[in-house]
């Protein structure tokens, strides 16, 4: 549905779109790509078994062992590999192991001892004691099995950056200008920007389209599978026994980072991709980066202080991320951006789906847990967000290249969103936020569509439990007086349509103990919008939930979605303004927006 | 509409092979010098605030580019395309200006905060001839 601005009119109505727009400034961002399109979702039967069109099984360790299985492994290691998973084992037989920080295991006899069996094979099938080499010299079904230690990658680091020799394989855009890499320029330079690359496909027979084509629904120009049905695994205890190094290794699991290079491992166009047992630091961007591909799984992995992203992904389908951790980044831990549209958006003839799962992750101290611009039909659940500036945003602002505008049809169940005041923004934060973002704040939705947020638990954020408002799409694609661009008409607003939340328990920690939310729900009831409804949500003992407006629609339990109308919040619309006031205006600045300081703890 | 004319001619001049030329020969370098973070996608408020007015507009120039470039929406038949807003060099370098201020945005990626601004208060750019 789309809702002409105009029928509002008047200086207000336009005063409050600048005043969303430029509230802009705060949101995670998209990031510099080349042009990307959504993957074919249909799986690629050229190679057996066929790579994508479904989330990818991870194979186990033990079979890596197996030569019947499609697929040679190549195994990674360090001189003291088996010495250090032995400790491993033996301290997580004694203490147990962490597969983040809300799920303690105990190690048994039986995995005890399959992990020293398997490993003490594989360390006599080691021939590599740096990953990308092993990655480089695998093909489709291949597997990469890399042993407990630390790897800095030195072959990889001293690849040169911005090597003139790859100049060739720059891409124009349409102003003939270069700033995003092809595809071709990271196959064939694989290190220039990465510690590691998986790169999956061949170039293409032709040229890349340029400028791209306006249907970002399948990769033009992509060649045949070539590290497809790839898995990369570590075969220790956890993830914390392998462990990938861009940057300062004597900072170890915290800051600063002194990065190397951009990306810790990139995964392009490499369909049926599985990443298990790993942990990534220290990237200047992206500590796992995921590129165009259909059908990938990771799991089991940690990502710490990466300066953007622990984990990026982006322009994906079949996707799922799980058991991980993330922490310590610039932006956000986990970043399931502009998953395919098989929302609201899909194709027409095709039925509903998520394209992409995040399940039991743990996202803490990043300046934001989760954020995913036109992060699309993403299913979220049975996560922690906790600790980070703000918890959890899926936003609507985008970049050229980037598809998916605007957001639509994620389903947010059974996380916890708490304790989300950490300031990143006081002198002395170990984390370096690279963006701004408002302290104090579990979730928020920035301009998005057919989003459910329920059963979850939002407590002890001294903002707000979560936020829903507008995005004009003047300021997503266009200039708010001119000529409309991206097809999108800057006098229209698109986003923050039918959105629900209900059954959530808000200010109550799991045991039970009150602790409040500053305001529960926050709504700008943005002029036009339609659709929005609260229901069913609860306090500590059962009590109503506290919100701003002092009233938000429940639309009959949701029966009746019709019954919600935005009829603009004046306060929460002001808020807005004096946040693109401080932008604009005097820099970031807590008299004029109050989003960079620490809320006061509600009733201290 | 002066003020721009000229700050974009000064950014012309100041940016080598810059995105004001057109034509597959006059390429804008995917790289920025390593004391502006290397590249658009690395250059943050600490560059920013570190280096003087000519690599300044060069880092501007090289936003102009990238943020200039097409944004696609919509599916199929309904799929479109066009240039994304920018903004005018010296309105770029007034808004960098004020968001580096602060200590703590010095990580601050200059994208992002133009981007942003861009999206709002920019221009559509012109395509190339």
């Amino acid at each position: 549905m789309i809702t002409s601005m105009t029928s509002r009119g008047g200086t207000l109505g336009i005063a409050l779109a600048c005043g969303l727009g430029l509230a802009l400034p705060s949101f995670a961002a998209a990031h510099i790509e080349r042009a990307s399109y959504f993957p074919d979702p249909s799986p690629d039967k050229s190679i057996t078994p066929a790579a994508g069109g479904k989330v990818p099984k991870a194979r186990s360790l033990a079979s890596a062992l197996d030569k019947g299985k499609p697929g040679q492994t190549r195994v990674v290691c360090n001189d003291d590999s088996y010495e250090t998973l032995n400790k491993s084992v033996q301290d997580a037989r004694k203490h147990g192991y962490d597969i983040r920080p809300h799920d303690h295991r105990s190690l048994s006899a039986a995995r005890a001892k399959m992990l020293l069996r398997v490993n003490k094979k594989l360390i006599g099938m080691c021939k590599y004691d740096e990953i990308q080499p092993a990655v480089t010299a695998s093909g489709n079904n291949d597997r990469v099995v890399v042993m407990p230690g630390l790897y800095t990658e030195p072959t990889a680091r001293a690849a040169r950056t911005h090597d003139p020799a790859c100049a060739k394989y720059q891409i124009l855009n349409d102003k003939g200008s270069v700033e995003a890499l092809s595809y071709d320029y990271q196959l064939h330079c694989p290190n220039d920007q990465n510690l590691i690359a998986v790169m999956g496909r061949a170039s293409g027979p032709g040229t890349d389209p340029s400028p791209p084509l306006e249907d970002r629904f399948g990769i033009p120009n992509t060649g045949p599978c070539i590290r497809c049905n790839f898995q990369i695994e570590g075969s220790g205890v956890s993830a914390d026994d392998v462990v990938v190094d861009a940057g300062r290794v004597k900072s170890g699991n915290h800051g600063p980072i002194d990065p190397v290079k951009d990306v810790g491992i990139r995964v392009d166009r490499a369909d049926g991709f599985v990443m298990r047992g790993m942990t990534f630091r220290h990237a200047a961007e992206h500590g796992v980066y995921i590129l165009e591909t259909d059908g990938y799984l990771i799991d089991r992995f940690k990502a710490f202080y990466n300066g953007e992203y622990g984990v990026l992904t982006f322009v994906e389908d079949h996707g799922v991320m799980s058991n991980c951790e993330a922490a310590g980044s610039g932006d956000s831990g986990l970043y399931p951006g502009a998953g395919s549209d098989t929302g609201a958006q899909r194709q027409p003839g095709t039925p509903f789906r998520y394209s992409q799962r995040m399940h039991h992750c743990d996202s803490h101290h990043n300046a934001g847990g989760y954020s995913g611009t036109d992060g699309n039909a993403t299913h979220v659940d049975h996560n922690n967000f906790y600790d980070n500036a703000l918890g959890f945003t899926t936003d609507v602002f985008t970049a050229p290249g980037h598809p998916g505008f605007p957001q639509d049809s994620d389903l947010v169940e059974h996380n916890n969103f708490y304790d989300n005041n950490f300031n990143p923004y006081v002198k002395g934060s170990d984390v370096a936020p690279s963006v701004p973002l408002p302290v104090g704040t579990g979730l928020w939705i920035a301009g998005g569509n057919d989003n459910i947020v329920r059963n979850n638990r939002f407590y002890d954020n001294w903002r707000r439990g979560a936020m829903l408002f507008a995005v004009p799409d003047a300021t997503v694609c266009g200039p708010a007086i001119g000529t409309p661009v991206t097809g999108c008409d800057p006098t229209t607003l698109s986003t923050s349509y039918r959105n629900s939340f209900y059954g959530n328990k808000m200010g109550v920690a799991p045991g039970g103990k009150a602790k409040p939310n500053g305001v529960d729900f926050w709504w700008d009831s943005f002029a036009g919008n339609t659709g929005n409804c609260w229901w069913g949500n609860s306090g500590p003992g059962g009590s109503q939930v506290t919100t701003s407006p002092a009233s938000l629609p429940g639309c009959d339990h949701g029966q009746n979605p019709g019954m919600s109308v935005g009829l603009t919040d004046a306060l929460n619309e002001a808020e807005l303004l004096g946040c693109f006031a401080a932008l604009s205006g005097s820099g970031y600045d807590d008299t004029t927006c109050p989003w960079f300081d620490t809320p006061d703890k509600p009733g201290s | 509409m002066t003020r721009r004319l000229v700050a974009a001619g000064l950014a012309c001049a100041t940016f080598v092979l810059g995105s004001c030329a057109s034509g597959p020969q006059s390429r804008t370098s995917a790289y920025l010098p390593a004391r502006l973070g290397g590249s658009i996608s690395l250059t943050d408020c600490r560059d920013w605030n570190d280096t003087d007015a000519r690599d300044r507009y060069q880092v501007i120039g090289a936003l102009e580019s990238f943020y200039g470039g097409p944004i696609s929406s919509g599916q199929g038949s309904a799929a479109r395309t066009a240039p994304g807003p920018v903004i005018a060099p010296d309105d770029a370098y007034a808004l960098f200006e004020r968001a580096c201020k602060p200590s703590y945005a010095a990580a601050f990626k200059l994208y992002k905060l133009y981007g942003r601004a861009a999206a709002f208060t920019g221009s559509p750019a012109q395509p190339a001839p």
